[in-house]
């Protein structure tokens, strides 16, 4: 991890003297060690701000549309950021030219929520990340270790893109083999599989509860129309009012928008305050656009995607009505 | 000075004591919905009360302050038009509100029954509501209600605080509403020992809570031209997590929803986060960046309410600070802020 660290606070401190580029887009540490923050390197002097560890979740990629009259920007990218530049690119909002992937090989991000156990989400806990893969949590407790792989988030553990395919420069040392552990469509499909009235009782349930902060939108690197449908005042698509059907409309726009376009970071559903399980829609259609059109979001920078385009042989939806 | 006393509760006796409370109030309790997010929801027989562990994820604001709420509907139109009031609101109970939450509801009196104007909706819930504390055992990683006054053991804006001794609780009766509502359990008496162990549950609290930030003149220091606001809003994604969880935020917005032959007027949450929130007919945005929002949102709470009102807009829950997707812990904003000199406040 050490050599990870100095290889990516280099190459910023190198790319900022050199006038290659002017930002780099890392991490930095956060108000308490299980968090990490963006952070925005303007200077050579500000690269050993840089960190990297298991809590370095953010999709960074979020943040290029608004940037692009920036220059060139350096971007610290796990697999799945990598996929989402590479989409941002595709789609025409930034040029290839303007960003400059640093790609990291990521053995995946943690689940907090899961990782603290009652007695250590309390004040003073704090969570050291050994390189063999072995987290320390120190609390008022006492002291508890636990592989990083039994707490990852659950995109990580079916993840099969952990180091990025396209990148400029792959950062650190051969990365750690990981074996995806999870089925990627698994928990989507047995959804799938349900009745239409067991289904339509499952998101009730949970987007009943959805407050609209559009956290989920808002964290999603894809998710950058400039004015959303949600936010026009006139005409007004969806109500302000919290009903749960202008909040089912939001949740299913966002989710088909992203239809071979959303590649499973997973950020929406860790930054929801209400826990729904958002990833599971768009699982589903990821799947559903591999399956009909032989199509996977972010692999590729040039192209046009499935649902940008259509041909006469395309899938005929009614069929699967 | 009110009568202070104090009684005991066994443990099993408090969900029938909610459930016989619910034939004839809205009662609501911190109860997990499905994957586990903990709301104050209403009682039922199988329902399980979440009363350990952190802070439910939403505030018991929401009751009085609900994220949609009809004002009126109307029929008709020009001339002719008809309106109808919507206010229906109900006795309840709310058990399980932390310290933290009970002192934001003292300070949403300040801004909806203190003002010019009374708000009759707010103040009929308020009026009609008992609230049922629970000590906090269990501060989050967040919390930081000591250092803005506050104490996981508070009693503010409560009518009761119980305090959990594991098969029992302590239970401290603030108000003359809350006697009352003991009235359809069954207490004994506390022991000068529980009164010791309850006491003792409170300090092990308030220990682990290290202050976060010096308070003391805090509007001052929250200053128009810090350079801070532009470096920590850079990486602010404008979502409405921080404000939406807030129990204290509580500003809103009024639409009119229309059919053919009439419609309803509703208010509803907002938030200065939102682009939305200050934009003009016109389309100029006062507030057009994240900068500005993020100083609004600060200033708000740690500047406009501490001098209109005398007390912060904030009670240190540490919603804000665990769930922003982008780790802007304001308590680390609010300690930089006496430090890093501006134009306005220039170092010594």
């Amino acid at each position: 991890m050490n050599e990870l660290v100095e290889a990516m606070r280099g190459t910023a401190a190198r790319l900022l003297n050199g006038k290659e580029v002017a930002l780099v887009l890392g991490y930095e540490a956060g108000s308490v060690s299980f968090r990490t923050a963006p952070a925005f390197i303007q200077h050579a002097e500000d690269a050993p701000r840089l960190v990297w560890n298991p809590f370095c979740t953010n999709n960074l990629a979020a943040y290029l549309p608004e940037l692009k009259g920036v220059g060139r920007i350096a971007v610290m990218a796990k697999g799945c950021d990598a996929r989402s530049i590479a989409t941002l690119i595709q789609e025409h909002q930034i040029p290839r030219e303007q960003v400059m992937i640093l790609g990291i090989p990521c053995v995946g991000m943690i689940d907090v929520e899961q990782l603290l156990v009652a007695g250590e989400r309390g004040p003073g806990t704090t969570v050291t990340c050994g390189p063999d893969g072995m987290l320390t949590v120190a609390s008022a407790g006492g002291q508890r270790a636990v592989p990083l792989s039994e707490v990852l988030q659950g995109r990580c553990t079916n993840c099969e893109h952990h180091v990025p395919s396209i990148a400029d420069e792959v950062l650190g040392n051969a990365p750690a083999p990981i074996q995806a552990s999870g089925d990627a469509f698994g928990a989507a499909a047995e959804l799938a599989g349900r009745s239409a009235e067991d289904r339509r009782a499952f998101w009730r349930e949970r987007f009943e509860r959805c407050i609209r902060c559009y956290g989920c939108r808002e964290v999603c690197p894809a998710c950058y129309c400039r004015t959303c449908f949600l936010d026009k005042p006139a005409p007004r698509w969806t109500s302000k009012a919290n009903t749960l059907e202008d909040t089912w409309m939001f949740h299913a726009v966002r989710a088909f928008h992203l239809a071979g376009r959303c590649v499973s970071c997973g950020e929406c559903e860790r930054v929801c305050p209400m826990d729904i399980p958002l990833t599971l829609m768009n699982r589903m259609l990821a799947h559903e656009v591999q399956e009909k059109f032989g199509y996977t979001a972010g692999l590729q920078i040039d192209g046009i995607q499935p649902l940008g385009t259509f041909e006469s042989y395309d899938p005929d939806p009614a069929e699967h009505a | 000075m009110a009568e202070i006393n104090a009684t005991m509760l066994g443990a099993s006796e408090l969900l029938p004591w909610a459930l016989r409370l619910a034939a004839s109030r809205r009662v609501l309790a911190p109860i997990a919905g499905t994957d586990g997010a903990v709301r104050y929801l209403p009682v039922s027989p199988d329902a399980t009360l979440v009363f350990s562990g952190g802070r439910p994820v939403r505030g018991p604001k929401e009751h009085f302050m609900p994220q949609t709420d009809p004002l009126f509907t109307f029929t008709g139109s020009g001339p002719a038009v008809a309106l109808q009031p919507v206010f229906n609101h109900e006795p309840a109970v709310i058990f399980g509100v932390r310290p933290c939450d009970g002192r934001a509801l003292r300070s949403l009196d300040n801004v909806f029954l203190r003002r010019r104007e009374t708000d009759a909706h707010y103040a009929a819930r308020r009026g009609q509501t008992i609230m049922v504390g629970l000590a906090c055992a269990e501060p989050g990683w967040g919390c930081f209600c000591t250092t803005v006054g506050g104490s996981p053991a508070g009693t503010d804006g409560l009518d009761l605080l119980l305090t959990d001794l594991g098969d029992r609780y302590h239970v401290r009766i603030l108000t003359s509403a809350g006697r009352e509502l003991l009235e359809d359990t069954v207490c004994s008496p506390s022991s000068d020992t529980e009164e010791r162990l309850a006491a003792e549950q409170h300090a092990r609290a308030i220990v682990r809570l290290q202050l976060a930030f010096d308070s003391n003149r805090i509007a001052e220091r929250v200053t128009w031209d810090s350079p801070i606001w532009e470096r920590v809003a850079r990486r602010c994604l404008e979502c409405g997590v921080c404000n939406f969880l807030c129990p204290l935020c509580h500003c809103f917005d009024i639409q009119d929803e229309t059919t053919a032959d009439g419609g309803i007027r509703f208010r509803c949450w907002d938030t200065c986060q939102f682009d939305e929130f200050t934009k003009m007919g016109a389309g100029h945005n006062p507030r057009a960046g994240r900068k500005e929002r993020l100083r609004q949102r600060m200033s708000h709470k740690f500047k406009y309410l501490v001098e209109e009102f005398g007390q912060a807009g904030c009670t240190g829950c540490g919603r804000c600070v665990e769930m922003c997707p982008v780790n802007i812990d304001i308590r680390a904003v609010l300690a930089e802020l006496g430090t890093v000199p501006s134009a306005e406040h220039p170092a010594k």
